[in-house]
């Protein structure tokens, strides 16, 4: 499947270069456990305005945890719009939303092709959820926003070993991340929403040493052993509503409990995000 | 008509006709005597200012941020292995005899061979992606626009022309252990043997660096091949591969970490230094050659619908004015048909050299105007430079 | 018109700005709960109505005379000083200014440049149709003696339209081309109501004039 509109390079198979043997040495090195309490969100920089031929736009760092080998979540948004539909569109009495999230190639561990994959249409319609219950799509008659996350640098630990399969955990701090960065460019446009709304991650792990698993928020794969289940919470706290909710994992069906604190805990650090979000965008105008 | 257009607030002039209000700044009316000017407050020879920004991303191998005025663009480039058995048009006997040249320190010839290389195996592969929002007219979801492609091929083809990498640098060497004692006498030795030449135990050509260069605009405002190569540049020198060894019976290069004995392999041709990367492994600047920048002008004609009609006469482009807009941003570009782009070099000795130059419509930049522009590519040379630094 | 009270703050999406009870919403409000919420990022402004509101208009139906809203201060989220880009939705009654994109015998097909006085990011297409052109003589207008590609209309927004096309309409004196080029590539100059001028050539083009302000 060669892209004749890109520059696709070398006809035989390129591969990263291999580790020393596989595996066994970072589980020794990198389980470091987790460096915060367990409600505790990393610091997060935003920043809205960085692309000025943009409607609205901004961005978003989430800091990299304490140890090395470990990026940091570096997310770009641009939001474009309203702007009037494509002409074959029918009459649409409200704002149309479309969204679209892509990882660069360089983001993750693994070189990233640039035909949007699966998990990256996935992202883009959790998005869309998410933003579609803040905005208020009445005001926008007959028009269209589009609302574009490119994915700078993804949440990943380089040095973990991949059958670990932390890629979809990685995916929910992807989402999280996404949501806020992209409500505060919707602020920054001057689209009408009824509130911000922030994104929190909430997870169930079990830890060597302690047979208990525990529910920790913003979780990094990497610190912990396992992870037995984790949801993404789009979350407006003036009313009260969760706009998107997005739960993988295993959790025994007996224990009722656990599920609903664990979104609980996944509004907790949705509502923790959301009040970095308000005093950012307060700075920008002050 | 000029009066009834004074009426209206800047904005909405700017808006209406853009091009009589760019013109009006350039050429202010004789009562004001204001400094000709553009409607972004620049001179017409004044580039916005270069930052750069080196090291942010962490999963490629060298990374950009560049940022002049509104336009951004990040790049990352990142190797990958390709081993010799992949390479379908691999040719031995030509990299045994560039092997030797090494050895012999023939500087003269290996350029011309390794070029070849270079291009032949396409070891370098720029892209450059413009659909991220960057500009209302870039929107994900659609294939690659005219100019995405065009950029990446003028990427692709600069680096070829200004031998910025050596292909040296991305050979990745295997030698066998050195056949002290029988019991390495297996088949498998004797077949290498057999495959390297005479049975000669020298190191063999296990596998190249591949350099994808990803180039991601995050804001576009205006002359977006400058602002491109900036980063690819950038993003060369700040690349650090590294340090591997070849692992024949897995058929893969393996990273090689301080703790690991390095005695029997050699990564790069180049000299390992000790990398002060925080994991643990060992890597090795990527060389560049030379340092050549981009310069970029657009021509802005005083008449703006004679498009046509002028092409056709000559005469009468002489009689019109005109003025060079250095580093165009958005709104001029769309006002300027007749674009300037110069390469040049002055790294080598002081001495500048044009490595390209590329002019695209128009009829007014001629012989003179060329000439005089190597300067301003000169002095812009020296302001990339500056912030390189 | 109003008067601003003074009280200047700024508000994010979904910050509480006062019960409905005592506010009236204004552009970039909402109301939820009976109360009212900010809808924008910026600053808020309230104002008084300046002049008792009385019946404006001729009263159409019985209302039941309850406390007038317009007496209250109403509260509204501008986005002015926080960002120079504004998109607004063209409105009924609005006068936009507007570029033609191409003709047709029926009507004319122009790019919304600006709404009122905001310069608009986004281009609308609008629709100025051959009886909307002029208020007299409605038959006699032809669409190629009335507009030419390019050309710089000033206009009235009559209709919100079908999906795609805002609906115009030239039909005043002071509505029509404001800016023109003639065949020759340079700008004209309005000679009387139907005409524009080529001061280089000397020929003139007939366009629907827009009377000067």
């Amino acid at each position: 499947m060669s892209d004749r509109r890109r520059i696709n390079g070398p006809v035989g198979a390129t591969i990263p270069p291999a580790s020393e043997d596989g595996a066994s040495r970072e589980v020794a090195g990198s389980r470091g456990g987790r460096s915060r309490p367990p409600n505790a969100i990393r610091k997060m920089y935003l920043k809205t305005g960085v692309t000025p031929s943009a409607s609205g736009s901004a961005y978003l760092e989430i800091e990299t945890s304490g140890r090395s080998g470990v990026s940091g979540l570096k997310l770009s948004c641009t939001v474009h719009g309203p702007r009037s539909l494509p002409r074959s569109s029918p009459f649409s009495p409200h704002i149309i939303l479309s969204t679209h999230v892509k990882y660069a190639p360089f983001a993750t561990r693994q070189r990233r092709g640039y035909l949007r994959d699966p998990s990256e249409r996935d992202l883009g319609t959790h998005l869309e959820a998410a933003l579609r219950g803040a905005i208020i799509a009445d005001r926008w008659p007959k028009s269209g926003v589009d609302i574009i996350v490119s994915i700078i640098e993804g949440d990943q630990d380089r040095e973990t070993s991949k059958t670990q399969g932390d890629e979809s955990w990685d995916l929910m701090n992807a989402l999280s991340g996404c949501i806020t960065v992209a409500s505060a460019a919707l602020a920054d446009a001057g689209i009408d929403c009824i509130d911000t709304v922030a994104g929190g991650v909430a997870a169930l792990v079990s830890d060597k040493g302690d047979g208990n698993p525990s529910i920790v928020i913003d979780p990094i794969p990497s610190e912990h052993d396992r992870i037995l289940a984790a949801c993404c919470i789009a979350y407006l706290p003036t009313r009260d509503e969760v706009t998107n909710l997005w739960f993988k994992g295993d959790l025994p069906a007996s224990d009722a409990e656990l599920y609903t604190k664990l979104v609980e805990k996944g509004i907790q650090a949705s509502a923790k995000a959301n009040r970095v979000l308000v005093e950012c965008l307060g700075e920008t105008v002050g | 008509m000029a009066a009834p257009s004074m009426s209206f607030p800047r904005a909405v002039f700017a808006k209406l006709s853009p091009h009589p209000y760019l013109l009006r700044t350039l050429a202010p009316q004789p009562p004001s005597d204001a400094a000709a000017s553009r409607t972004n407050g620049r001179a017409p020879h004044e580039a916005r200012p270069v930052h750069i920004h080196t090291s942010s991303l962490s999963h490629a191998h060298g990374s950009a941020l560049v940022r002049t005025g509104d336009t951004t663009v990040i790049c990352g480039v990142r190797g990958e292995v390709l081993p010799v058995a992949n390479i379908p048009q691999y040719r031995p006997q030509a990299t045994q005899q560039q092997q030797q040249d090494d050895s012999h320190e023939r500087a003269d010839e290996r350029g011309g061979l390794g070029r070849g290389e270079l291009k032949d195996y396409d070891l370098l592969v720029p892209n450059i992606e413009l659909a991220t929002g960057c500009a209302p007219q870039f929107l994900p979801g659609v294939p690659p626009t005219t100019l995405a492609q065009t950029l990446s091929t003028r990427v692709y083809s600069l680096l070829h022309s200004c031998r910025v990498v050596d292909p040296k640098s991305l050979r990745i060497w295997y030698t066998p252990p050195t056949a002290v004692g029988d019991e390495m006498d297996t088949e498998e030795q004797q077949r290498q043997q057999e495959e390297a030449d005479d049975g000669d135990d020298g190191p063999q050509l296990a596998a190249y660096w591949v350099l994808y260069i990803d180039l991601l605009f995050v804001s576009l405002d205006g002359n977006p091949f400058d602002a491109a190569w900036t980063a690819v540049m950038a993003a060369l020198r700040d690349t650090k591969l590294p340090a591997v060894r070849w692992d024949p019976d897995r058929q893969a290069a393996v990273l090689q970490s301080y703790s690991q004995p390095t005695t029997t392999t050699t990564a790069t041709a180049a000299a390992a230094v000790p990398g002060q990367d925080k994991n643990s492994v060992k890597t090795t600047p990527l060389p560049v050659a030379g340092l050549p920048v981009a310069c970029t002008a657009a021509m802005f004609p005083e008449k703006e619908h004679g498009g046509e009609s002028m092409a056709a006469s000559a005469e009468a482009t002489v009689g019109n004015r005109h003025w060079i807009l250095l580093d165009p941003d958005r709104s001029e570009e769309t006002l300027c048909s007749e674009t300037i782009t110069m390469v040049v070099d002055c790294s080598e000795g002081g001495e500048t050299r044009i490595k390209s130059i590329e002019k695209q419509g128009g009829v007014v930049i001629g012989r003179e105007l060329i000439r005089g522009f190597a300067g301003v590519a000169e002095k812009r040379w020296k302001e990339v430079r500056d912030a390189m630094q | 018109m109003a008067t601003s009270s003074g009280t200047t703050s700024i508000a994010t999406p979904g910050q509480l700005l006062g019960p409905a009870s005592k506010f009236q919403p204004g552009p970039g409000t909402h109301i939820h709960n009976s109360n009212l919420y900010s809808s924008l990022l910026g600053v808020v402004h309230a104002s008084q109505p300046a002049k008792p509101p009385g019946p404006s208009k001729r009263l159409t139906k019985i209302t039941v005379p309850t406390q007038t809203p317009a007496e209250l201060p109403t509260l509204s989220v501008s986005r002015t000083g926080v960002s120079e880009k504004r998109e607004v939705l063209p409105e009924v009654g609005n006068t936009v200014l507007c570029r033609v994109t191409r003709i047709t015998p029926r009507q004319a097909v122009v790019a919304i440049l600006i709404c009122g006085d905001t310069v608009l990011e986004a281009e609308w297409q609008g629709l100025i149709r051959v009886q909307d052109v002029r208020a007299t003589e409605k038959d006699k207008v032809k669409i190629y003696e009335s507009f030419r590609p390019g050309d710089i209309v000033r206009a009235e927004v009559i209709s919100l339209g079908d999906q795609a096309n805002f609906y115009l309409s030239t039909a005043r004196n002071e509505l029509g081309v404001i800016l023109a080029t003639s065949e020759a590539g340079n700008n004209m100059y309005p000679v009387n109501w139907k005409e524009y001028m080529d001061p280089e050539t000397g020929l003139s083009e007939l366009r629907k004039v827009a009377k000067p302000y």
